[in-house]
């Protein structure tokens, strides 16, 4: 397994608590796949974006959603979401 | 005094050479000031980790729960000290560089001039025992009285020693500092750097060669006033002492004239920099891309050698496209190369990875700014794209657009636009050109370009794009942007070429 196939150093690897707490704020928000209107969601690891980008809050991730939908064009998509709603405290 | 400087002469090439002088070591040391503002810290060895400058010349604080990049740590320095001042490092590049083109062949001709005429008597000891003797003329000089001259000679001997090391040695050291610091020397000549103590150690002794030229100029005024300023006044002017009011008249004269380049130079830099950029621009990059183009880098640093902290300069693309492309590992991006191609092509991060074994090098990154820091990075050679993709024959540059957003991403940073920059084909050959999709074993991290940047080891960092998405094989660039090849000569009038 090559350095490139390994999880980027800027990855938060999410446990499946973690990631139902996700698939909880996407069905509170309706959240539905921009690309094939799809409701189901695969939840991947998540990226702290407040370090790296300065348009975004201190505390925010974004969190790796995939769309369950075979048919989907597009099917890798995110969820934006605070310290608060994605991690353990 | 007098007469024994009278016996040796002031010939008209040395009272010429001694004004030029004045002109262009002034504006040597203003403009290095300007370059200096850009990243005003100071440290030892190779690299710039934060917090381990020696030196610092700046109030600024940075935060540590957001990433800054080094255009946040840029000063401002009034133009009465920096030329032209104002976070100007493009037009403070340009005057540095043209004016040591000049002030190298002024004292080339002073020194085939002094010794061709017999005036290195003035400055040349004969003997070690002016030791000594200097040492006795300082505790004289502070004792508030003056030295006896030496012998037939028309200075003491702590002048003497002065002269002869300033001109001999001072400025000679300012020259090879300087030479030290262009990251082609560097990459063509790694023995050279270390020579010095490292990248960073030769910056360092470049500004402290900066402060001694300083005491030199303060102190030599101070003798001038000690010894009789009216009447050595005369012979910088007339080469006798004679007509010192005329002489006066005269040095005021010039005095003004130096003055009035120096405003002039400072008023246009700010208000044409564009013009300036050009014609400064044309006559260095004659030299530039005669010495330093050919110079092929061929660094191998070990692993020791890594930065521990490799600085950052430019903001990732803060585009949720971006980032949701990034927090799934940018399996969707794609890079398209193309323009005039045989054979555009497409790849993915998958794709380059299989594309040809891995290159590994460990290399020193040098910013315009004048930080560096040493990085392995590891991807596939550029030339190996290039040979795939066939340039046609009337392609001659290499256009790198990028997912950055200047505007959106770099509030520091003057101007706007998608940042992208130009480098000619030639380039592409080089054996650590490379385009990186991993640094020190890792991903290439998002701050430094991910998912992939380009690596050119013997220019300055800015030209090493990051956050790539397309590379264009053009002709010419003049109709892209601004036209003066790449977002950065387009918008902070650096040059196009930056072999230093």
């Amino acid at each position: 397994m090559g350095a490139t196939d390994s999880i980027r150093p800027e990855i938060t690897i999410l446990t499946d608590d973690d990631k139902e707490r996700v698939l909880r704020q996407v069905r509170r928000r309706r959240g539905s796949c921009q690309h094939c209107g799809g409701e189901q969601f695969e939840v991947g690891d998540a990226l702290f974006l407040g370090f790296l980008f300065h348009s975004e809050d201190s505390d925010a991730y974004m969190v790796a959603l995939t769309c369950r939908n075979p048919a989907c064009p597009t099917p890798r998509t995110g969820i934006r979401l605070p310290r608060s709603q994605l991690l353990a405290s | 005094m007098t007469e024994a400087m009278i016996q040796l002469g002031y010939p008209a090439w040395l009272r010429i050479e001694h004004w030029i002088n004045v002109l262009f070591v002034t504006l040597l040391i203003r403009s290095g000031i300007e370059i200096l503002a850009t990243h005003p810290k100071l440290y030892r060895g190779y690299d710039s980790k934060p917090g381990t400058e020696w030196a610092r010349f700046t109030r600024k604080t940075m935060p540590t729960d957001k990433l800054y990049d080094t255009l946040d740590e840029e000063e401002s320095y009034s133009s009465l000290v920096a030329l032209p001042g104002h976070k100007k490092l493009g037009m403070g590049r340009h005057w540095h560089f043209v004016t040591v083109i000049g002030w190298i062949l002024t004292g080339l001709a002073y020194y085939i001039l002094l010794f061709a005429t017999g005036q290195w008597h003035r400055y040349i000891p004969y003997s070690w025992s002016i030791f000594p003797e200097a040492w006795n003329d300082v505790l004289t000089y502070l004792s508030f009285k003056l030295p006896p001259l030496l012998p037939g000679q028309p200075l003491d001997a702590i002048q003497k020693l002065t002269y002869a090391g300033v001109i001999f040695i001072l400025a000679p050291f300012q020259i090879l500092t300087g030479a030290a610091q262009s990251p082609a020397v560097e990459a063509h000549f790694p023995w050279y750097v270390r020579l010095w103590g490292g990248r960073q150690g030769v910056r360092s002794l470049h500004f402290v060669g900066l402060v001694a030229f300083i005491g030199f100029i303060a102190v030599h005024l101070s003798m001038v006033g000690l010894w009789g300023w009216p009447q050595l006044n005369a012979l910088m002017i007339f080469g006798s002492v004679r007509e010192l009011g005329w002489a006066l008249a005269a040095s005021l004269a010039i005095i003004a004239a130096i003055v009035a380049v120096h405003v002039g130079a400072t008023v246009w830099s700010l208000r044409s920099p564009r013009t300036v950029q050009r014609a400064l621009g044309f006559i260095i990059n004659r030299g530039r891309l005669s010495f330093l183009r050919p110079m092929v880098s061929r660094q191998h640093y070990s692993p020791a050698q890594l930065s521990t902290e490799h600085r950052v300069n430019g903001k990732p693309p803060d585009s949720d496209d971006y980032k949701v492309m990034a927090v799934h590992n940018f399996v969707d991006w794609k890079l398209e190369v193309g323009g005039l191609v045989d054979n555009p092509m497409t790849f993915t991060l998958a794709d380059l990875r299989a594309l040809a074994d891995k290159q590994t090098q460990r290399v020193m990154h040098n910013c315009v700014q004048g930080w560096s820091s040493i990085g392995e990075w590891s991807g596939v050679p550029f030339r190996t794209v290039v040979d795939l993709v066939k340039p046609l024959p009337q392609a001659r540059h290499i256009c790198f657009l990028t997912m950055q957003d200047t505007g959106r991403d770099e509030p520091s940073a003057e101007g706007a636009g998608q940042f992208y920059e130009i480098v000619d084909l030639n380039l592409a050959h080089h054996p650590q050109c490379l385009l990186a999709y991993e640094m020190n074993g890792q991903p290439l991290p998002i701050e430094h370009g991910a998912p992939l940047r380009l690596r050119i080891e013997n220019q300055v960092g800015f030209k090493m794009a990051k956050w790539i998405e397309r590379i264009e094989f053009i002709s010419d660039y003049h109709g892209i942007g601004e036209g003066m090849g790449g977002w950065r000569e387009d918008n902070v009038f650096y040059d196009k070429d930056v072999e230093v």
